[in-house]
C-alpha cells in the first residue's frame, strides 16, 4: 500500500508541478490548479492519499502560485476541515479511529462497547433496533410510537422535549435525538443518552408526562461480533471508487429521505436530493445528452431522469467528470487502463439518463446488482409498502480499520432504512460525501439491496449513520426479511454477514 | 558536494536595527559582515537581548537549508519569477488558514533601499506569532515554517536559486525515503522546462524520472562512477550521467529525461542548464567563472564535454569580489569557451 500511495503523491505533485507553469492567461493557471485540487479528492477518496499529504501539498501549491501572482482557491475548505477535527493521526484529517475520540480524546477500546440486540416479538408500539453502550453514552436507534391523537403538527421538538430517560438504579439521563423520519405518530431515528448506565441498571425506560414511551432492557453482557470472514477486497483501489460512485448514482434513485407527511415527492424534491449526492459523482455536464434517458423510465418523466434533472443545471464548482476521473486514478496507477468498470459506469451514466458521458463503453453490460436496482426504479408502478421494524443488534467484524454495529433496518411509506453506528468510518462532514465504504444487503429471496449513506450523526467517538436500501424491505412479505446478508465493502477489505432480523 | 563552485557569491540588505546590513553567500555560505561574531550574538539573545534581524536571517536559512518546501515555492527557472515581500508572508499566513491576521509583534519598518538603485519593498517586520490555540500545534509549527520559507525566498531570486542548492545538495546526498515524491516532482518541474526550451517542445511533453543510485537520492557527483540502482528495484549497476530520448516530431514531438536529483544542485541551481544549444547533463568540474560540463547536442547523442564560461549580465551585478552595494542578479549566463 505504501508504494501505491506513493505514486498517488508523486502524480498529484506532477499535476501541481504542470500547474505552476508559465500559462497564456490567469485563468488557465486558475485551471490547472483546480485540476490538481480535483485530482487530490479523487485520490483521497480512494483511499490512496492520505487527506493530510493532500492538504499539504495543495497548500504548497496555494502558496507556489500566489507568489507568482495567481489566485487560486485549493485549500481553505479542506484546511477548515483539519482545524475543526483536531486530534492526532488521522482523525485530524477526517476519520474517527477506534479509541480516538473526534476531539483527539483517548477513549476506552472496541470491547467497552457493548450491544445488546432488542427483544424480539414486540410487533406493535415503540420499538427499540437495537442498544449501543459507548463509553460516555448510549446509542439507540429505535421507533418511537406517540399518542396517534398528538396529530403532525404537535410532532416536534416541544414533544422531544417532554421526554425524560430515568433507569431503575435511580439515574436520570440527559436525552437527544438525531434527525429521523416521521411516519403518522411514529418516529424513527437513533435516541442518545447520557450518560452510561451504571453497572447496577437493568432497565432504562424513556417516558413522556409519565407515560412511558420505550423501555430498554440493560443487560451486562453484549453481542459478540458476528462470524463473518473478512477478506481482502480483489478490486483495485481506482474500481473501487468507481464502484461508490457508481452506487452513489444509483442511490440518485432513493430521493430524499424526506417526512413522509409532507407528502409525496415532487421532482424538485428529487432533484435537491439527487443533487448533493451527484455534486460528488464526478459526472456532471450543462448539457443532457442526446436521446434523453435510458432504458428506465423515471416519473420525471421521458428525456430527464432525477439525475439527468440535476445535471442540466450548471455546477458552480466543478467537479472531474468521468474522463478526468478515470484519467487521474490511471494517472495515479490505482486503476489499470484494461479495466471494464469505467465502462460500466458510464453505462450507469446512459441508463440514468446523466448527460454528457463518453459514448464509447456505454454498450457495456451492466454488472447484474445495478441491474437490479434500475429494473425496481423502472417499474411503472411499484407495490405500496407496509410499514416495520426490524431488529438487528450484530456487531460486525473490524474491516479496514472500522467497527459497524447494525442496529436494525425501518420500512415506512418511502423506503426502507439501515441504521448502522459505526467508528473508525471516514468523518461524514459534507453532503454526498463518499462515505468510503459500499453496503448491499442480500434478501433470502437473492435479490440485492444497495446501501446508500443519506444521513448521519457525528457522535464524539460513533457516527449513527442512516443508509436508504434500494430497493426497499417488504417485511411481511415471504422469505424476504427475516434474514439479511450483508457485504461491506471498504477500500481493502469485504465482508460478508449473515444477519437475522426480528420485524 | 561541492557545487557551489559555480555560483559567484551574492548578497542582500536586510533591515537590522536600525539600520541595514548585508547578508553574504559566497561559497554555499552565509555570513554576516556587521555581526562577525554569530555565537556571541546568540548568546546575548539568550539572555535576554535582542536578537538581531540579520542573526536571525541566518538562522533560518540553516534551518531550512534541507527543506523541501523551499523547491516547491521558489523559482523553476530564470524566467520563473518569485516575488514575495515579508507582508506577504503575514498575509499568507492568514489566506491559509481562513484566520484574522496575526498580530506583529514589532512595527512595520519603512522598505529599505537597496543599493543600486532598485528596492525590494517589504523586507522589514519579523513575523508576528500564530494565534495560540487557533490550530493544533503541528499545523501551526507547518505554517510557521512556511511563513520562514517565504522570508527566505524574500531575499531575492539570488538566494532563492542558492537556498534551493543547497536543499537539493543536502538531499542529493542521502536516501529519499518517503520523500521522494517530493523530489521527483522538484527535478521534474525543472528539468523538463529545461528539456522543452531545448527541444523546442512544451514542457509537458517531457515525462521526467530521476536516475537513481543506492544509497542516495541520486547519483554522487555527475559523470562520476557507476551507481547502483535498476528500475526502481536498487540492484543493478546504473553507470553514467542519465538518460534522454526523443520521439515524434513537430507537435507530437516527445522526450523522456533521467537525471540524477545532484544535477538540480551542481547544474540548474547554477544556470547550467541549456549553454550555447547544449542541455547539461552534468557538471565534470564546477568553478567560476570557468567550469566544465558534460552536455548533449541532441536527444540520443552522446555527450560532451564543454568547457563553459559564465557572466553576470545584470549592470548592478556583483563584480568577482562581490562587494557590497551591489544587487545580486538571479543566475550568471553561460557560454560555452570550448569542446574538450
Amino acid at each position: 500500500m505504501a508504494a501505491v500511495s506513493e505514486r498517488a503523491e508523486t502524480y498529484l505533485r506532477l499535476l501541481a508541478e504542470a500547474a505552476l507553469r508559465p500559462a497564456r492567461e490567469p485563468a488557465e493557471a486558475a485551471g490547472r490548479a483546480d485540476r490538481v485540487r480535483r485530482a487530490a479528492d479523487v485520490l483521497v477518496d480512494a483511499g490512496v492519499l492520505d487527506d493530510a499529504a493532500a492538504t499539504e501539498i495543495l497548500s504548497m501549491l496555494h502558496t507556489a502560485l500566489r507568489v507568482r501572482g495567481v489566485q487560486a482557491t485549493l485549500v481553505s475548505g479542506r484546511i477548515r476541515r483539519v482545524a475543526v477535527l483536531p486530534g492526532p493521526g488521522r482523525a485530524v484529517f477526517g476519520h474517527l479511529p477506534a479509541g480516538k475520540s473526534a476531539a483527539g480524546r483517548d477513549v476506552p477500546a472496541d470491547d467497552a462497547w457493548r450491544v445488546v440486540p432488542a427483544e424480539p416479538g414486540r410487533a406493535r408500539g415503540s420499538r427499540l433496533m437495537a442498544l449501543i453502550v459507548t463509553a460516555d453514552r448510549v446509542i439507540a436507534p429505535a421507533t418511537l410510537r406517540f399518542s396517534a391523537s398528538a396529530g403532525l403538527d404537535e410532532l416536534a421538538a416541544p414533544l422531544f422535549a417532554d421526554l425524560t430517560a430515568t433507569d431503575d438504579a435511580g439515574t436520570s439521563y440527559m436525552i437527544s435525538f438525531t434527525d429521523g423520519t416521521w411516519a403518522g405518530s411514529s418516529w424513527t431515528g437513533t435516541i442518545l443518552l447520557r450518560p452510561p448506565p451504571p453497572a447496577g441498571a437493568s432497565e432504562l425506560s424513556i417516558t413522556r408526562r409519565d407515560v412511558p414511551i420505550l423501555t430498554l432492557r440493560l443487560v451486562p453482557a453484549g453481542s459478540p461480533p458476528v462470524d463473518a470472514p473478512v477478506r481482502p477486497v480483489d478490486d483495485s483501489p481506482g474500481e473501487r471508487l468507481l464502484h461508490r460512485r457508481a452506487e452513489a448514482l444509483l442511490g440518485s434513485l432513493a430521493g430524499p429521505s424526506a417526512d413522509p407527511s409532507a407528502g409525496p415527492l415532487t421532482e424538485e424534491d428529487r432533484e435537491r436530493a439527487t443533487g448533493e449526492v451527484l455534486r460528488s459523482l464526478g459526472l456532471n455536464t450543462a448539457t443532457p445528452a442526446a436521446g434523453g434517458a435510458g432504458p428506465v423510465a423515471y416519473p420525471a418523466g421521458p428525456g430527464t431522469g432525477p439525475a439527468g434533472a440535476v445535471l442540466s443545471r450548471a455546477v458552480s464548482h466543478r467537479k472531474p467528470d468521468l474522463a478526468e476521473l478515470v484519467a487521474t486514478l490511471e494517472g495515479a496507477g490505482v486503476l489499470s487502463p484494461l479495466s471494464e468498470v469505467p465502462a460500466e459506469v458510464a453505462a450507469l451514466g446512459q441508463a440514468l439518463g446523466v448527460p454528457g458521458l463518453p459514448v464509447h463503453g456505454c454498450e457495456a453490460r451492466l454488472p447484474a446488482r445495478w441491474a437490479g436496482v434500475l429494473a425496481y426504479y423502472g417499474r411503472r408502478h411499484q407495490p405500496p409498502l407496509a410499514p416495520g421494524t426490524g431488529s438487528i443488534g450484530a456487531v460486525l467484524p473490524e474491516i479496514d480499520g472500522a467497527r459497524f454495529v447494525v442496529a436494525g433496518a425501518r420500512t415506512g411509506p418511502q423506503g426502507t432504512v439501515l441504521h448502522v453506528v459505526g467508528r473508525g468510518t471516514p468523518a461524514m462532514i459534507r453532503p454526498g460525501q463518499d462515505p468510503g465504504f459500499s453496503w448491499w444487503a442480500r434478501d433470502e429471496a437473492g435479490g440485492w439491496h444497495l446501501g446508500v449513506v443519506q444521513g448521519w450523526h457525528l457522535g464524539t467517538d460513533a457516527a449513527a449513520l442512516r443508509l436508504t436500501l434500494l430497493p426497499p424491505l417488504r417485511p411481511g412479505s415471504p422469505g424476504t426479511a427475516s434474514t439479511l446478508t450483508v457485504e461491506v465493502t471498504g477500500s481493502a477489505q469485504q465482508l460478508t454477514a449473515d444477519l437475522a432480523v426480528h420485524w | 558536494m561541492n557545487w557551489h563552485r559555480s555560483l559567484p557569491p551574492a548578497e542582500v540588505l536586510v533591515p537590522c536595527g536600525s539600520s541595514s546590513h548585508a547578508i553574504r553567500w559566497e561559497a554555499g555560505q552565509l555570513s554576516l559582515p556587521a555581526h562577525p561574531d554569530i555565537e556571541a550574538e546568540l548568546v546575548l539573545a539568550a539572555l535576554g537581548g535582542d536578537k538581531p534581524r540579520c542573526v536571525e536571517v541566518a538562522e533560518t536559512w540553516a534551518a531550512h537549508a534541507g527543506d523541501l518546501d523551499v523547491l516547491m515555492a521558489g523559482p523553476r527557472s530564470r524566467a520563473d519569477q518569485v516575488t514575495v515581500n515579508w507582508d506577504d508572508a503575514e498575509e499568507h499566513r492568514a489566506n491559509w488558514f481562513g484566520l484574522p491576521s496575526a498580530p506583529r509583534s514589532v512595527p512595520r519598518l519603512p522598505a529599505p533601499p537597496i543599493a543600486g538603485g532598485g528596492s525590494r519593498p517589504g523586507i522589514g517586520p519579523r513575523p508576528g506569532r500564530i494565534v495560540p490555540g487557533r490550530l493544533p500545534e503541528e499545523l501551526q509549527r507547518r505554517v510557521q515554517a512556511r511563513i520562514e520559507v517565504l522570508h527566505l525566498l524574500a531575499l531575492g531570486p539570488a538566494f532563492q536559486f542558492r537556498l534551493a542548492g543547497a536543499v537539493t545538495a543536502a538531499w542529493a546526498a542521502r536516501p529519499a525515503g518517503g520523500r521522494r515524491p517530493e523530489l521527483v516532482a522538484a527535478l521534474s518541474g525543472r528539468l523538463a522546462p529545461a528539456v522543452g526550451q531545448w527541444l523546442g517542445i512544451d514542457p509537458d511533453a517531457v515525462i521526467v524520472t530521476p536516475w537513481e543510485t543506492g544509497d542516495s537520492a541520486d547519483a554522487g557527483p555527475a559523470g562520476e562512477a557507476p551507481a547502483t540502482e535498476g528500475s526502481g528495484t536498487k540492484n543493478s549497476v546504473r553507470p553514467g550521467w542519465g538518460m534522454l530520448t526523443a520521439t515524434g516530431s513537430g507537435a507530437g514531438r516527445r522526450a523522456r529525461a533521467s537525471l540524477p536529483v545532484s544535477w538540480l544542485a551542481s547544474a540548474w541551481a547554477c544556470g547550467l542548464t541549456v549553454v550555447d544549444g547544449h542541455l547539461v547533463v552534468a557538471v565534470e568540474e564546477p568553478g567560476w567563472p570557468r567550469a566544465r560540463v558534460l552536455a548533449l547536442p541532441a536527444p540520443d547523442e552522446p555527450p560532451v564535454n564543454l568547457d563553459v564560461t559564465g557572466i553576470v549580465e545584470s549592470p548592478e551585478a556583483l563584480d568577482d569580489t562581490g562587494a557590497p552595494g551591489n544587487a545580486a542578479p538571479a543566475l550568471p549566463r553561460w557560454t560555452a569557451s570550448g569542446t574538450v
